[in-house]
């Protein structure tokens, strides 16, 4: 049972994680936008 | 003096460089995800019967044979745009190769991670040397290959030129990782689907058979969902450094 719920933990550890590294660099592009638009005024 | 000035006033091309918005597309290939995904946890814990010998442990299975599933898919999606980009040299097609290769590599990942949990409830063993095992680790490889080089400086076009040539010969692999446990007579991994003269392997009960299409169909809706998801992304990535360079012009103007 336990390695059901290793493997189980596993994928999703996996895929949420790369999840949350698509937000980071989302974030960090709207940054990007936000100082060229500021900059561009 | 005026003309330098009227240089230095004179507005940058137009770009659009509103955020990324999620998309209609987007929105309904995260609810067709999220159901989808729903419906297979059901299949999977409520619905396929649990197995006789392994018990509970077989039920990783279902994450393990999709996301195997899903990693082919998204080197098969690099290696037809790769091609596609060799010929036409579109930088869309190049987009979509390295997005697709980076979701392949995760899902390399999870196949990598799942499988030994298997192997050490089933084999006694974390590891063993074997034809599926072995080439999967070298499938993972070359496409860690894949996006070192598209982390290197240079050109862009230079390096998409050698990251396809990078996909098409890491595809090759893909056919190898399938039908090693056919041509080298694996002891240790079944072959459940496609064996012997009647090409029906060993085969599941039905219930498992269902549970085992639904959590591949959640898992390709993911794919779908993350692949739009990424060369979104990525598009407006490039648009912004194109913007980037543009401003800078400007400034040493």
């Amino acid at each position: 049972m336990e390695f059901m719920y290793g493997a189980y933990s596993v994928v999703w550890v996996v895929i949420f994680g790369y999840m949350l590294v698509i937000g980071k660099r989302h974030s960090k592009l709207k940054k990007d936008i936000e100082f060229l638009k500021q900059l561009d005024k | 003096m005026s003309i330098n000035l009227e240089r230095e006033k004179a507005p940058l091309p137009a770009a659009d460089l509103s955020p990324v918005k999620s998309s209609l597309l987007t929105k309904i290939l995260y609810g067709s995800m999220a159901a989808a995904m729903l419906a297979a946890f059901y299949f999977i814990f409520l619905y396929a019967e649990i197995e006789k010998t392994m018990g509970a442990v077989q039920k990783i299975f279902y994450m393990h044979v999709p996301s195997a599933w899903v990693a082919f898919l998204a080197f098969f999606v690099t290696f037809v745009f790769s091609i596609l980009f060799l010929i036409k040299r579109k930088r869309i097609f190049d987009t979509y190769a390295y997005v697709s290769a980076e979701i392949g590599v995760v899902f390399t990942i999870i196949v990598l991670t799942t499988g030994p949990i298997w192997a050490k409830s089933s084999w006694n063993t974390w590891w063993a040397w074997e034809p599926r095992l072995t080439t999967t680790l070298i499938l993972f490889f070359l496409f860690v290959a894949y996006l070192m080089v598209r982390q290197m400086d240079g050109v862009w076009d230079k390096k998409a030129r050698l990251a396809a040539v990078f996909g098409i010969i890491g595809f090759a692999d893909v056919p190898i990782v399938f039908f090693a446990i056919r041509w080298w007579q694996s002891k240790f991994h079944p072959i459940v689907f496609g064996d012997g003269p009647s090409q029906q392997g060993g085969g599941i009960a039905p219930s498992m058979l269902v549970a085992l299409l639904v959590t591949i169909a959640a898992f390709t809706f993911l794919y779908a969902y993350l692949l739009h998801k990424g060369v979104s992304f990525e598009n407006m990535k490039i648009k912004v450094d194109h913007y980037k360079e543009k401003l800078r012009e400007r400034l040493e103007n």
